[in-house]
C-alpha cells in the first residue's frame, strides 16, 4: 500500500490522500500497451486468417510485388534499431541523444511510409489496382491498414521529440517512451509478417 | 497521482454534457440506451403486429416513412429492415451501452475505490463517438432505400451487393459506419475498464475482494478487446467489396437485375466466420455483467455471501475462454465439415459446465436465506429463472444434429431472447433499481417497481416460451408473413397470442419509464446506504461527489460480502471497517 499526500496548486485547502492496492503489478502504461498490442494483434490475426482462407479460392493468382519493398523493409528495421539506440541513450541519461535517435526513428518511419506509397504507384503503373485480383486487394488493404498503425506510432514519436525539446528530458522510467518503442517494434514485426504472408504461396 | 478534487468543473456544459466524470458518463450511456430501447421496442412491437395480422394497415408509418408501406400495407423489405435494426440496436446500442458501458463506467471506480477511470478524457471520447454511431444507425431509416435489411449479422451477398435489395444501398453503408463507430467506442471503453480494474484499485482491494460485478465487467472488457478487432477487419473488407469492387466475400456468377456481377472467387462463408468470431463472445460480453449484477444484488437481500464465490470467478474465466472458440455453432447449416462441426458442438456443450456452476451458485445463494423481496431482488430472481430455461434451450442448439432441424426457426429466436434478451434485461432492471439511490440520491417507487416486475416477467416468459414451440413446429424466422404456407398458418393462433404478450410487455415498460422519471424528482430521499449493503460504493455519499471519496480515498479491509457474520456489530460489515473493529472473514 502506498499513500501520498499533495496540496493542489489552486490553493484550496483540500488535501487528497490517494492509495493504491499492493497487488497492482503493472503500471498504467504497461497495461495500456498490453491491451493495445492484443487488440492490434487480433486485428491483423483477423486479416491474416481471411487471407489464408481466401487464397484457397479458385481464382487465386499472385501479383509480382515491387522490388522496392525489400528496401522499405530494411528502412523499417533501421528505424527500430534507432529507437533501441534511443532507449540505450535514455538509460544512460543522455537526453540530447535520445531526442536525435527518436527523431531518426520517426524520420525513417516516415520514409518507409513514402516508400510504401512509391510501391503502390509502381503497381498502379503496371496496371495492378485494388480490385485487379484478390491478392492485389489484400496487398493494398493490408499495407494501408499497417500504414495507419505506423502513422499512429510516428505521431507518438513526434510528441516524444517535442517533449524532450521542451523539458530537456524524459521521465525515468518514461512509460510513454517505453510503450511507444515496444509498440513500434510490434508494428515493425507485423510488417515482416505481412510481407512474408503476401510473398508466400 | 490522480488528483481530481481541485479540478472539479463548474460550468454546466463541462459538468453534465462534455463531462469526464465516470459517473456522468455512465449515466449518459444509460439514458442513451433507454432512448434507443424505446425505438427498438417499438420496432419489435411493429414486427409482432405485422406477424399476427399481416394485412394490417399502417397509416401513421406511411406518413413517416412512405417507402416502407405500399397501398397501406407493410412491405416485406421494410419488415426485414425492422428485424435488422431491432437486433443491431438492442445488442450494441442498448444492452452493451447500458450494461457494459453504463454500469461499467458508473460502478468500476466506485466499487474498486478509485477516484475515476484511468483515462477520463478517453472515456468522454468513447461516449461521444458511441453517440455519433447511434445517431448514424438511427438516421439510416431515412436514407434512400431505407435501413439495412441483411440482419444484425450482415451476411453477404445481401450486405455486400449494393443493388441486392433496397436496404443493401445506403442503409447498409450507414449500418457499417455506425457499427464501426460503436466498435471504436467500445474498444476505448474496454481499454479503460481493463486498465482501471488492473491498476487503480484502492489499498486493500485485492482481485478476490472485488465485487462480482467488477469481475464480470473485467472479463467482458477482455473478451471484447480480443474479439471485436477481427470484425473490424471483416467490416473493412465488406466496405471494400461494396464500394471498391473487390471480391473478398462475393463469389463469381452472381446475377442481380439481369446483370452479371464482375466479382469472382470470394466466399460469403469467410464473413460468417469472422462475424461469429466476434458474435459469439459478444453474447458473453453482454451476458456476464448481468450475472455479476445478479450476484451483487442477491447478497444484500439474502443477507449472506454468494454461494461458491471462488468457483464463480473460475467459471467466469472458463466461459470467457470457451466463448472464443465455439463460434462455429452458429454455422452448422452454412456448410461445414462434420468433423469441424463436432469440435464446435463439443466446445459448446462444455460451456454448459461452467454455466451450470454459475446457475447452481445463483440458486444456492438463496438457500437458507432470509430473503427480502425488494424490486431489485425480484428482478435478480427472475434472471435466474430465465438463465436456467434459456440455458437449457442452448443445449439443443449447440448440438449439431438437433440444430440442423431447429436452425433459423423461431426456436432460436425464443432461445436467444431468454438469454441475451432476458437475462441481460433483468440484470439491467435489477441494477437500475438497486443503484438508482446511489446515482440520484433518491429511491425508486417500490410499489410501481413490483407491478413493473410482474407485468414484465409473466409476458416475457410466456412470449418467448411460445416462440420455442412455434419454432419446434418448424416455423422459420425472418418471414414477414406466415399466411402462404399451411404448416406455418397452423401456428397463426399462437402468433396472435405471442403478439398480445409482446404488446403487454412493451406497454408495461412505460411503468418503469414513469417510475424512473418521477423518482428523479419526487422519490424518497435515500441515505448513504439504503439497502444496508457491504460493498464499497455504499460508503460514498449518494450521489457521490466529483472524485468520489472526498479527501481521503478509502482503504479496504475485507471482501464485499460480509453479511450475517456471528459476533459482528451489525448483520453487515462495510469493506472499509478495519479488522480491529470486526474480524475479517475474507
Amino acid at each position: 500500500m502506498s499513500a501520498t499526500a499533495s496540496v493542489p496548486e489552486s490553493g484550496i485547502s483540500i488535501q487528497a490522500v490517494n492509495s493504491r492496492c499492493a497487488d497492482v503489478v503493472a503500471s498504467k502504461e504497461q497495461l495500456t500497451l498490453l491491451a493495445v498490442l492484443a487488440t492490434v494483434g487480433m486485428l491483423f490475426a483477423g486479416f491474416a486468417s481471411a487471407y489464408l482462407v481466401r487464397r484457397e479460392g479458385m481464382d487465386w493468382a499472385r501479383e509480382q510485388l515491387p522490388g522496392i519493398l525489400i528496401v522499405n523493409t530494411v528502412v523499417l528495421l533501421a528505424s527500430s534499431a534507432a529507437l533501441e539506440a534511443a532507449r540505450a541513450a535514455h538509460r544512460r541519461g543522455r537526453s540530447r541523444d535520445v531526442r536525435q535517435w527518436v527523431a531518426a526513428g520517426a524520420f525513417l518511419g516516415l520514409a518507409f511510409l513514402c516508400a510504401q506509397f512509391v510501391a503502390w504507384r509502381q503497381l498502379a503503373a503496371q496496371g495492378v489496382y485494388l480490385r485487379s485480383s484478390a491478392h492485389s486487394s489484400f496487398f493494398f488493404m493490408l499495407t494501408a491498414v499497417h500504414a495507419v498503425h505506423l502513422a499512429g506510432g510516428i505521431v507518438a514519436l513526434g510528441y516524444l521529440v517535442w517533449r524532450v525539446s521542451r523539458f530537456q528530458r524524459l521521465h525515468r522510467p518514461d512509460g510513454l517512451f517505453d510503450g511507444t518503442v515496444v509498440y513500434w517494434h510490434f508494428v515493425d514485426g507485423v510488417w515482416l509478417f505481412l510481407y512474408f504472408l503476401l510473398l508466400s504461396y | 497521482m490522480n488528483l481530481h478534487l481541485e479540478h472539479e468543473p463548474r460550468s454546466f456544459v463541462r459538468r453534465y454534457i462534455f463531462s469526464m466524470d465516470h459517473k456522468i458518463i455512465g449515466i449518459q450511456y444509460l439514458l442513451t440506451a433507454m432512448f434507443v430501447a424505446v425505438v427498438a421496442s417499438l420496432l419489435a412491437m411493429m414486427m409482432r403486429i405485422q406477424l399476427a395480422w399481416p394485412e394490417s394497415r399502417w397509416p401513421l408509418l406511411e406518413r413517416i416513412l412512405p417507402e416502407a408501406v405500399s397501398d397501406g400495407v407493410m412491405k416485406p423489405e421494410f419488415y426485414l429492415s425492422m428485424v435488422t435494426m431491432h437486433g443491431t440496436l438492442m445488442a450494441f446500442f442498448v444492452i452493451s451501452f447500458a450494461l457494459v458501458s453504463g454500469f461499467g463506467n458508473y460502478l468500476i471506480p466506485l466499487q474498486i475505490g478509485a477516484r475515476d477511470m484511468a483515462y477520463p478524457f478517453l472515456n468522454m471520447l468513447s461516449y461521444w463517438i458511441g453517440l455519433l454511431g447511434t445517431i448514424i444507425v438511427l438516421a439510416s431509416f431515412f436514407v434512400e432505400g431505407g435501413a439495412a435489411a441483411s440482419g444484425w449479422t450482415a451476411y453477404p451477398p445481401l450486405s455486400a451487393v449494393r443493388q441486392a435489395i433496397p436496404g443493401s444501398a445506403m442503409g447498409q453503408t450507414f449500418w457499417l459506419l455506425g457499427v464501426a463507430l460503436f466498435i471504436v467506442s467500445f474498444t476505448m471503453g474496454g481499454l479503460n475498464y481493463f486498465v482501471t480494474v488492473m491498476n487503480q484499485r484502492a489499498a486493500g482491494m485485492s482481485l478476490m475482494r472485488m465485487p462480482l460485478t467488477v469481475w464480470t465487467l473485467l472479463i467482458s472488457a477482455i473478451i471484447g478487446l480480443l474479439s471485436f478487432p477481427p470484425l473490424t477487419a471483416a467490416a473493412i473488407m465488406l466496405l471494400l467489396d461494396r464500394h471498391a469492387g473487390t471480391s473478398f466475400f462475393l463469389p463469381s456468377g452472381l446475377y442481380f437485375g439481369n446483370r452479371l456481377l464482375e466479382n469472382s472467387g470470394g466466399t460469403p462463408l469467410l464473413w460468417q466466420h469472422l462475424f461469429w468470431f466476434l458474435g459469439h463472445p459478444e453474447v458473453y460480453v453482454l451476458l456476464l455483467p448481468a450475472l455479476g449484477i445478479a450476484f451483487d444484488v442477491l447478497a444484500p437481500f439474502t443477507r449472506k455471501p454468494p454461494f461458491g464465490h471462488r468457483m464463480t470467478v473460475i467459471s467466469l474465466g472458463v466461459i470467457a475462454f470457451l466463448s472464443m472458440v465455439v463460434w462455429g455453432h452458429h454455422m452448422f447449416v452454412s456448410g461445414m465439415s462434420p468433423y469441424v462441426g463436432e469440435f464446435f458442438s463439443i466446445g459448446t456443450l462444455l460451456i454448459t459446465l461452467p454455466s451450470a456452476v454459475i446457475g447452481v451458485n445463483l440458486v444456492a445463494s438463496l438457500r437458507g436465506a432470509a430473503i427480502r423481496f425488494t424490486v431489485p431482488m425480484l428482478f435478480a430472481v427472475g434472471l435466474i429463472a430465465l438463465f436456467g430455461l434459456g440455458g437449457m434451450g442452448g443445449i439443443f442448439l449447440g448440438t449439431a444434429t438437433s440444430d440442423i432441424y431447429l436452425h433459423d426457426s423461431y426456436f432460436v429466436v425464443g432461445h436467444f431472447h431468454f438469454v441475451i434478451g432476458g437475462v441481460t434485461l433483468f440484470g439491467l432492471f435489477a441494477g437500475i433499481y438497486y443503484w438508482f439511490p446511489k446515482m440520484f440520491g433518491r429511491m425508486m417507487n417500490q410499489r410501481l417497481g413490483k407491478i413493473h416486475f410482474w407485468l414484465t416477467i409473466v409476458p416475457f416468459y410466456l412470449l418467448f416460451l411460445g416462440m420455442h414451440f412455434i419454432g419446434l413446429g418448424g416455423v422459420p424466422r425472418h418471414y414477414f408473413s406466415f399466411m402462404s404456407y399451411d404448416f406455418t398458418r397452423r401456428f397463426q393462433g399462437m402468433q396472435v397470442q405471442v403478439t398480445w404478450l409482446a404488446l403487454v410487455l412493451g406497454v408495461a415498460q412505460l411503468i418503469f419509464l414513469f417510475n424512473f422519471l418521477w423518482s428523479l424528482r419526487a422519490g424518497r430521499k435515500a441515505g448513504l446506504n439504503p439497502w444496508n449493503a457491504a460493498s464499497l460504493e455504499w460508503t460514498a455519499p449518494s450521489p457521490p461527489p466529483h472524485g468520489n471519496w472526498g479527501a481521503v480515498q478509502p482503504v479496504v479491509h475485507r471482501w464485499p460480502y460480509e453479511y450475517s457474520v456471528p459476533d459482528a456489530i451489525e448483520d453487515f460489515t462495510p469493506q472499509t471497517v478495519p479488522a480491529s473493529a470486526v474480524a475479517v472473514t475474507r
